[in-house]
């Protein structure tokens, strides 16, 4: 995902310039960004194919959860687009970093039980 | 009579927050004036509901270790009272921002975190109704509890308190430290929120006997 997203990411820089003033915090951006949503949205997916009707139920479960990742991601690739100050996203970027390591936490120890049946 | 004390304090101590609370005086607080008094009422909400969301994690995690039965039920029905809590708790806290900030919703960062955090839950009981199975049933939404709590605890405690908010407590408005300092607010604030609790224990305790009672007359 995190290839996806830089790929992603290259290609767009490609074809409609580069609007990003500060391109390697975007890329970490990027990096942890795609981390924290793979950790829930793997977490969220197995348990949704555990449930038969999964569809709906992957949406319903993944919406709030992924919310908080969204909200600080959004907010720092702003600050990197802008070019604002690195300190200015500092501590929305350590926010980042322990939301990661809590959510990977839990779904490395969850996701055993959920997958032994 | 000897195990329902509990129950006697939680009465005295609710009668005593409500009387106390309604009419004993409170500190003058710029902007907050006398909705402060919805310290004793909003705010131990939202501290019961971590409590008993808390209690319920623990519940599911005793269930993924053992495998009883009973555990599930009892995680279910804190998740229950604690979401019970939280909407009551979005409800005066829209009361109050009514009568502080002039509206009843208007988009706060912590207004949204809330509204957030109890959709994790809506979505929890999503869950539980969509598995049929009653072993699978419980350990998925065992889990998906214990993954939920993990995601609320940013979601509450760190986000709002990165961003502007009108709340009390960030923004330069008058919040807990202001309070701290203040004995004649201590004084209710603390036992409201060990009452406002063990009210909750209490609707739990009764939810969990009629959840046991109702799966042993399926059997």
């Amino acid at each position: 995902m995190r290839v996806l997203g830089q790929m992603g990411f290259l290609a767009y820089a490609l074809v409609l310039g580069n609007p990003v003033e500060d391109v390697l915090l975007f890329l970490l951006v990027i990096l942890f960004g795609s981390m924290g949503l793979s950790f829930t949205m793997t977490m969220v997916s197995a348990i949704a194919s555990k449930a038969r009707n999964s569809h709906t139920l992957m949406a319903i479960l993944s919406f709030p959860i992924v919310l908080p990742v969204l909200l600080v991601i959004i907010k720092i690739s702003k600050n990197a687009l802008n070019g604002v100050e690195r300190s200015a996203s500092l501590d929305d970027f350590i926010v980042l970093a322990a939301i990661n390591a809590l959510v990977g936490a839990a779904s490395y120890l969850l996701f055993p039980y959920l997958w032994r049946s | 009579m000897r195990k329902s004390w509990w129950k006697v304090l939680t009465v005295i101590i609710l009668v005593y927050v409500v009387v106390g609370g309604l009419l004993l005086d409170v500190p003058r607080l710029h902007i907050l004036n006398e909705t402060i008094r919805a310290l004793y009422f909003h705010v131990p909400m939202w501290f019961g509901m971590i409590i008993l969301l808390f209690a319920s994690v623990i519940f599911s995690l005793r269930y993924l270790r053992t495998g009883i039965k009973d555990f599930d039920t009892r995680a279910a029905e804190f998740a229950n009272v604690g979401v019970l809590f939280g909407i009551f708790g979005i409800l005066t806290g829209m009361l109050w921002a009514q009568f502080a900030w002039g509206q009843w919703w208007s988009g706060d960062p912590q207004q949204n975190g809330a509204a957030i955090g109890l959709l994790i839950y809506l979505a929890y009981f999503v869950l539980r109704g969509s598995l049929e199975d009653d072993g699978q049933k419980a350990r998925i939404s065992a889990v998906y509890n214990i993954f939920a709590f993990a995601a609320l605890v940013p979601l509450l405690f760190i986000l709002p308190r990165m961003t502007d908010s009108l709340h009390p407590g960030s923004g330069g408005n008058p919040g807990f430290n202001a309070y701290d300092l203040d004995s004649r607010l201590r004084m209710i604030f603390y036992p409201a929120v060990i009452g406002w609790t063990l009210l909750g224990v209490w609707i739990t305790s009764i939810r969990i006997r009629i959840r046991r009672l109702s799966l042993n007359q399926d059997v």
